[in-house]
C-alpha cells in the first residue's frame, strides 16, 4: 500500500480486497453512478465542467438527461431512459470542483447550489414542488414500459431468427458506430422488408440456439386480446431474449433505434437555420402571390 | 520590420483569446427534459443557472489552473471561517461518521443543505466551507457529512470511505432527518461524494427523505477518470501522485494509530505496546469479519 503510486493501485491493493471485489475494474464499474442517473427520482442538478481533468468530459450524462419536444411527440411511447428530474448544467470551463469567477476568485457553484436549494425549498413551503414531483414520477413509470405492437402477436419462427439477428447487428452496431441503414423501412409488415447487407453476415447470438420462444406472456397476450393495438409490459419481467425481440421489433417498425436516432437538441444554430428556412418560406410565398396577382 | 511582424502576430493571438474567452469560455449549456413541469419552475426561481453565463476568472486559461487553485487557495486558507457543531455518529458496524452542523440560531423549521466531501476531503475543504458560508447568508442551515476517517472521524473499523457504498449516507440521512424533523433537506455532493450521492438517489427513487440534490463534478464513469488520470504525464503528476499521497498520508496516520508523535515515540509505542499493528491495520491480509461487502444482488441486477 505504501508504494502505491497512483489511486487505482491504492484501490487495487486496498479498496477491492476491503469490499470483497475481484478486480479493481469491478469495483470501479460497481460504484460508478451514471447507471443511476436515469433512476433517480427526486430533482437533480448536475453540473460538470468540459475541461474538468479529473472526471471527463465525454461521461457527461447528455443523453440521460435530453429529451426535446419533437422526440416526445416522435417517440411518445418508446422506451426512452430519460429522466424528467434532472437538469444536466455543462460549463465551458470550471476545472474540477473550480468554477471560479470574479478577478478575487469566488466559487460560482457555490451560489448556483444555494441558489438551487432555495428555490426547491421556496417551492416545497408553497405546496408547488410535491404535486410536480409525484405528476413526474407517474410520467417517469409509464415511461418505463416496452411498446409492443400488435402485428408481432402471430408470427413464425422465421420472423423471430430474423429478429434475434436484427438484434444482434444492432448491439454489434453501437460498438461499431455504424448508422443502422433506413431500408428497414418503418409502417411496413416487417416479413416483407428486405435485410440489408450487413444482416447476412454472420451474428454474434448464433440463431440456430435460438428456439422460437413465445414472443408474448399470458398476461400480455391477455392484454393485447382486450387493447387493440399495443400492450405495456414491464421490461423487468421479462426474460432477455424477449427484451431483444421487442426491441428489434420496435426498430423494424420505427426504422431507428436509440443510438441511431438523430440527436436533436434545440440550439442558438438549430434556431438560426429554422427561422432562415421560415423567412425563405415567407418570402417564396409572397413573392409567388405577387406572381399570381400580376397574371390574373 | 521583425518587430511590426511579431507585434501584429501578438495582438492577434491577444485579440483571439478574448474572442474566446467571451464568445466560447463563458458557455453553459443546460440540458433537460422538454416535457419536465419542473423546468419553468426552476427557470422562475434560478435566474442565475439559467443566465446561462458563467464568466470565468480571466486569468484562469484553462480546467489546469482553476483545478490547482482550488486546492492552493484551500491551503492558503483564502475562505472565510466558517464554525462548525460536531456531532459523532455510531454505526451499527462499529465504524464512526461525523456530522458538523453549521453553528447559529436556527429555527426548527429553516432548510438544511446537506454536503458531501469529495476524496480525502472534509468540512475544511474551500468548496465547502465556501457553500456553507454562502448558505449562510441566504438563511439555509447546513450540515457536513464526513465519511470514516475524513476530518477526524475515527477509523474504528478497516473499513474506508468507499465510493459503492451508500449505507453511510443512508444511516446519516436518517439521523439527520431526527435531529431536525420539520427542516426540508436538499443535498450537495461534490466529486466522490456527488458520486455515492447519485448512486444512492438512484437506489432509493421514490424513498429518500431528500427534496432534491445537486451533483457537482461527478466522475459518472470511475474507470474512465481513472484512464484519464494515467494517460497523460501531466495528470499522472498533477493529480494522480498527488491524490494518491494524500490517500496514503491519510490512512498511514491511522496506521500509525495517532497523530503528533514523534518518530521514536512511534518505534518505542509500536515495539513495547503492539499499537499501530493491533488497532486498525491496513494490511489486507487481516480483515476482520466486521467489514461488509456491498451486496451483488442490488448491484448486478439493476444494470
Amino acid at each position: 500500500m505504501h508504494r502505491a503510486q497512483s489511486i487505482k493501485e491504492f484501490d487495487d491493493r486496498l479498496t477491492r480486497v476491503l469490499f470483497g471485489y475481484q478486480t479493481v475494474a469491478e469495483y470501479y464499474q460497481d460504484a460508478s453512478s451514471n447507471r443511476y442517473v436515469t433512476k433517480v427520482e427526486v430533482p437533480l442538478l448536475v453540473m460538470n465542467a468540459k475541461d474538468d481533468p479529473i472526471s471527463c468530459g465525454p461521461v457527461i450524462p447528455y443523453d440521460e438527461c435530453r429529451y426535446s419536444k419533437i422526440a416526445a411527440i416522435l417517440y411518445i411511447k418508446s422506451n426512452k431512459r430519460v429522466n424528467p428530474f434532472t437538469l444536466l448544467c455543462a460549463t465551458e470551463r470550471g476545472g474540477h470542483l473550480g468554477w471560479h469567477t470574479g478577478l478575487l476568485p469566488e466559487h460560482w457553484s457555490s451560489q448556483i447550489v444555494v441558489e438551487y436549494a432555495r428555490a426547491l425549498f421556496s417551492a416545497h413551503t408553497d405546496g408547488m414542488l410535491q404535486p410536480i414531483v409525484e405528476r413526474l414520477r407517474e410520467h417517469k413509470h409509464a415511461q418505463r414500459s416496452v411498446w409492443v405492437p400488435k402485428a408481432l402477436s402471430g408470427r413464425t419462427a422465421t420472423f423471430s431468427t430474423l429478429v434475434t439477428s436484427v438484434a444482434s447487428f444492432s448491439t454489434a452496431g453501437s460498438v461499431a458506430s455504424s448508422s443502422f441503414p433506413s431500408s428497414v423501412s418503418s409502417g411496413s409488415s416487417s416479413s416483407s422488408t428486405t435485410p440489408p447487407p450487413a444482416l447476412r453476415k454472420p451474428s454474434i447470438i448464433p440463431t440456430t440456439t435460438v428456439s422460437p420462444p413465445p414472443i408474448v406472456t399470458p398476461s400480455a397476450a391477455a392484454a393485447a386480446a382486450t387493447a387493440a393495438k399495443s400492450i405495456h409490459v414491464a421490461p423487468e419481467t421479462l426474460p432477455i431474449y424477449q427484451r431483444m425481440q421487442f426491441a428489434a421489433a420496435r426498430l423494424a417498425m420505427m426504422g431507428r433505434t436509440a443510438a441511431t436516432r438523430p440527436k436533436i437538441v434545440i440550439s442558438p444554430t438549430w434556431l438560426q437555420t429554422t427561422a432562415v428556412v421560415i423567412a425563405a418560406a415567407l418570402i417564396a410565398t409572397t413573392i409567388y402571390r405577387q406572381r399570381q396577382r400580376q397574371i390574373t | 520590420m521583425w518587430t511590426l511582424v511579431s507585434a501584429l502576430v501578438a495582438a492577434g493571438l491577444a485579440a483571439a483569446a478574448v474572442h474566446r474567452y467571451w464568445t466560447h469560455a463563458q458557455r453553459v449549456t443546460l440540458v433537460h427534459n422538454a416535457t419536465s413541469e419542473l423546468i419553468p419552475l426552476l427557470r422562475a426561481t434560478c435566474p442565475r443557472l439559467f443566465a446561462r453565463r458563467f464568466v470565468p476568472t480571466p486569468w484562469m486559461t484553462n480546467g489546469h489552473v482553476q483545478t490547482v487553485f482550488t486546492s492552493v487557495s484551500n491551503a492558503l486558507a483564502a475562505f472565510p471561517e466558517v464554525r462548525y457543531v460536531r456531532e459523532e455518529v455510531l454505526l451499527p458496524d462499529g465504524g464512526c461518521i461525523t456530522l458538523d452542523w453549521n453553528e447559529g440560531p436556527w429555527e426548527p423549521t429553516t432548510p438544511t443543505l446537506v454536503l458531501l466531501h469529495g476524496l480525502t476531503g472534509g468540512s475544511q475543504e474551500g468548496y465547502i466551507k465556501s457553500t456553507v458560508d454562502a448558505a449562510m447568508r441566504s438563511g439555509v442551515r447546513s450540515v457536513v457529512f464526513n465519511a470514516r476517517g475524513c476530518a477526524g472521524s475515527r477509523l474504528r473499523t478497516s473499513q474506508i470511505f468507499c465510493a459503492a457504498y451508500t449505507d453511510d449516507l443512508r444511516h446519516a440521512l436518517a439521523k439527520i432527518r431526527a435531529a431536525v424533523p420539520d427542516s426540508p433537506l436538499v443535498a450537495a455532493g461534490f466529486s466522490l461524494g456527488s458520486n455515492i450521492l447519485v448512486k444512492y438517489l438512484g437506489e432509493e427513487g421514490d424513498r429518500t427523505p431528500l427534496l432534491g440534490a445537486v451533483s457537482l463534478g461527478n466522475p459518472f464513469d470511475l474507470m474512465c477518470a481513472m484512464r484519464r488520470l494515467e494517460e497523460d504525464w501531466l495528470h499522472d503528476l498533477l493529480y494522480n501522485r498527488t491524490l494518491a499521497g494524500n490517500l496514503k498520508r491519510f490512512y498511514s496516520k491511522y496506521y500509525w494509530s495517532r497523530q503528533g508523535k514523534s518518530f521514536f515515540l512511534k518505534i518505542f509505542s509500536m515495539l513495547f505496546f503492539c499499537e499501530g499493528t493491533r488497532r486498525t491495520s491496513m494490511t489486507p491480509t487481516s480483515t476482520p469479519s466486521t467489514c461488509t461487502a456491498p451486496s451483488p444482488s442490488r448491484s448486478l441486477t439493476t444494470g
